[in-house]
This record gives C-alpha cells, structure tokens and sequence, in this order.
C-alpha cells in the first residue's frame, strides 16, 4: 500500500508474494465509487489451481481498478506501482492502514 | 530447506512444528466445504496452531470454484433432481462433485511465516506427501502430477487446490472412493446431451477411485483413519488432536454458513473478461480440456484440446449449413486449422 501526494493510496502485491503465486489467470476487483472498511475482502486473484482473497487495509473510496488485470492479468508486470497495481482508494481522514501481509507496503522511489 | 525452515520429515526424526489435528468426521456439505474458512482466521490470529482439518461429505454436493460463474457450469434442473446444494469454495480450480466416499484433507497455515510448509500458498507437494505415502501404502503406483494432482497410471485420485483467506493459506483436496462420472457429467452444463457422453467418456478415461484399483478397498472412516496416521507420519505438521475452539463454531454459524447460503454468493456475477473465441473450457485431466469455441462465419465447435493442440473437434452449431452439428471434424481440413490455430493462442495467452 502506498499513500501518494493529495492522499490518495495505492495498493498492490508485493513482488515476493506474485512470485510465489505465479502467472495470474483471474481477477475480482471491487467497484469504482463504492466505500470499504478495512479488513473487507475486496480483491480475489486466481494462478492456477489458487485463488488469493486480499483484505482492503484502510478504510477508504475506491477511486480506480486496474482494468488491465481484466484485459490480461497474466501480461502485467511485477512492479505493484506501476502496472500491476490494484485498486486506488481515498482513505477516510480518520484511519490507519493495517501493514503486513502480502500487500505491498511503500512504493516507488521518490513516493 | 527454504526460506530457513525446515523441510517436513516423519516423526521420530522429528523437528517438525507443532499443529493441531481437526477430525471432523462426516459433515454437512457447508460444513465439509467451509469450516476451514473459519479455522483460517483462527490460524491467522495466532489464536490456534496450524491445522490440518480430516472430514467427508455425509452427502452428495457440487462445489464451484471462487471464479467460476454458476449460470455456466451447472445444470441447475439436474441438481434440483437429485437435490444437491452447491458449494462456492474459496480456492480455486473447477466444478467439483463431491460424495460420502471421498474423504478430505485442509490444511491451513499461517500466511507468514508458515512453518513446515517453506513453498508458500501453492506449496502442493509437500502437503501431499501425506496422501501420496497413503497411496504408497496401498500398493498404487501413485505421483504428483503438477501442479496439484496425485494421479495412478496417469488417472486423477485426488485432486487439490490452494486459497489465501484472511492472511492464512489453505490447501485442500481428497481422495477419491468412486469416481462417479455419471454424477460428474450430469451436474455439469453441457450444450448438448451429446457432448455430455463424450465429457462422461473423457472423466471416466481421467479419474479413478480406490474401488477400481484395490480389489478390497477401505470404507471411508478407514480410508480417513489411514490418511490420519499417514499425516501423522509424513504431513508437515506433528499433529496434537483437538476441538475446534468455541470461536470457530460462532464464526462459521454466524458468518460463514450464512455467507454460503446466500444466493448472491453462490451465484456471483460474472467478472468481465477480454473478448475470446473460447467460450468455455472445461479441463478434464492435466493439460487436457474440453473446450467450446466460436469460430466467426464458421460456427461452433467442441474441442478435446491437450496444451495446444486439437485432439478431436466436433461442430455443434450455426452458422454453417454444410455439416449439421454433431459431425466430426476431420484434421487436416480448413476448419481443423482453424481450430487448431484458435487454441494454439489460447493455450499460449
């Protein structure tokens, strides 16, 4: 999870975890617009034979999804701020992003 | 040894971690399907060891995989005939049938670290050197086919998939009593009754039971008392038996089961996907698949695909007037390469 200028968080796998899961062949992602608390399974993805369920880890907006994980999940980079990138969220105020796990936690140089 | 943990060995040698041992007996269909979601909040707390989950259906029912979309694989007027609920599981891979003589195996780990089990969510082959042994023991020339199937002279025996639920992995399976094709290909939907003989005939050339290959083969509480001493001995675990803990019983009354019983669940609405010229695939054994293709201006097709190539095709419907649907196709001929070219880049995507 990344938190950017003007507040805006950015979550995505860590690379460790897309390594082990392997190439991706299905994604569920949540709805542009809806609000979610922290601790909501919001993400799903399926590598053969598994399939992850991802906690969102504030509460929050979503903003955006990463459509390009409909399109062709299995041609998306490894970088999660770059391409393969999840989902975007406008965090409440109020809240404090839960760490640990396989969701990525810092971001991209000079973030 | 990986990630600095020590690789799972049988007792006596015995470094392995400590986890507990959930014998479940026979269950409800909800109950066999989907305890573990609630025992893996538990394991992810920290509130319980890991924990290897032993129970068998007490009755018939079809399981769908998380992705799947219910409206495509199930024939919903056959499971009202036999009256069998339907199961959304959390872990991935296809429509599964599922019945008393099969017995099941759960194992749910702590996502980080998860001692005894160094390969992380997809670790398949050293949760199912338990299984493995049991067949072993049995005299069957049983082995890991990648990534998840344990498989006899080629054919399924168990077949097993992985999930992340709440920050613990799970990965399940069972062994198979009777492969019980006819159930099998009943449930699932098919476009036409001829292509449910051919996927009938293609399951029972790809599973097997322990009733077809031991001339005297164990009920399942035997079956289940033999894969528990050989978890015992070979799982990744030294296991301590145990209840499950009162939390676990509220959360699966109070949120689990309802979750699986609500229909929204069970029927998710399909998740957008690119444009394909394949339909539905339906893997019947390995890298092998029954696939339904549309083919623009030629029409569509059933196809028996292993990795890229077509093994066998057949037409099924509109738009050509030129072979009525059920004609095989033959190789070599326009529509064979057009196929063939089809699942060639489905099979590479």
């Amino acid at each position: 999870m990344c938190r950017e200028p003007g507040q805006t968080v950015t979550v995505g796998l860590t690379q460790e975890f897309q390594a082990q899961v392997g190439r991706v062949t299905r994604f569920r992602g949540p709805t542009p617009g809806s609000f979610h608390r922290q601790g909501e399974s919001l993400v799903s993805l399926e590598s053969e034979k598994w399939v992850g369920h991802f906690s969102n880890p504030i509460d929050g907006t979503v903003l955006e999804v990463n459509e390009a994980w409909y399109r062709d999940p299995s041609a998306l980079g490894s970088c999660p701020w770059r391409e393969a990138w999840l989902y975007r969220l406008l965090p409440l105020e109020s809240s404090t992003a839960r760490s640990g796990g396989p969701l990525s936690e810092g971001g991209p140089p000079g973030v | 040894m990986k990630n600095g943990r020590p690789p799972a060995g049988p007792a006596g040698s015995d470094s392995r971690p400590f986890g507990r041992l959930l014998d479940l007996g026979p269950c409800e269909p909800f109950r066999a399907q989907a305890f573990a979601e609630s025992v893996a909040v538990s394991v992810a707390r920290g509130e319980t060891p890991d924990t290897l989950i032993l129970c068998r259906p007490d009755r018939p029912y079809v399981s769908l995989g998380f992705h799947q979309v219910s409206s495509e694989e199930l024939e919903f007027a056959e499971l009202k005939r036999r009256d069998l609920p339907v199961v959304r599981r959390v872990t991935g891979g296809g429509t599964t049938f599922l019945d008393p003589s099969q017995v099941f195996y759960q194992l749910v780990y702590r996502a980080q670290p998860a001692p005894g089990l160094s390969g992380g969510p997809t670790d398949f082959a050293e949760a199912l050197r338990a299984p493995l042994a049991l067949l072993e023991a049995f005299g069957l020339p049983a082995r890991l086919r990648p990534p998840s199937d344990l498989v006899i002279a080629g054919r399924k025996v168990s077949g097993n998939a992985g999930g992340t639920w709440e920050d613990a992995h799970l990965l399940v399976g069972g062994l198979l009593g009777t492969a019980d094709v006819e159930a099998m290909a009943a449930v699932v939907r098919c476009p036409s009754e001829g292509f449910r003989t051919f996927l009938e005939e293609e399951m029972a050339r790809a599973l097997t039971g322990l009733d077809q290959e031991l001339p005297d083969p164990p009920s399942p509480a035997e079956l289940s008392r033999r894969l528990r001493a050989a978890f015992e001995k070979f799982g990744p675990w030294t296991l301590a038996p145990g209840p499950p803990l009162p939390a676990e019983e509220e959360r699966f009354l109070h949120e689990v089961l309802p979750r699986h019983r609500d229909p929204a669940w069970v029927h998710l609405p399909p998740i957008p996907r690119a444009p394909s010229a394949v339909r539905r695939a339906l893997r019947v054994a390995g890298a092998r698949h029954c696939l339904l293709l549309e083919v623009p201006g030629s029409g569509e097709y059933f196809v028996l695909a292993e990795g890229g190539k077509v093994l066998s095709a057949f037409r099924a419907g509109p738009p050509s007037s030129e072979a009525p649907p059920g004609e095989p196709v033959l190789p070599g001929g326009p529509a064979w390469e057009d196929l063939q070219g089809t699942v060639r880049s489905w099979a590479g995507a």
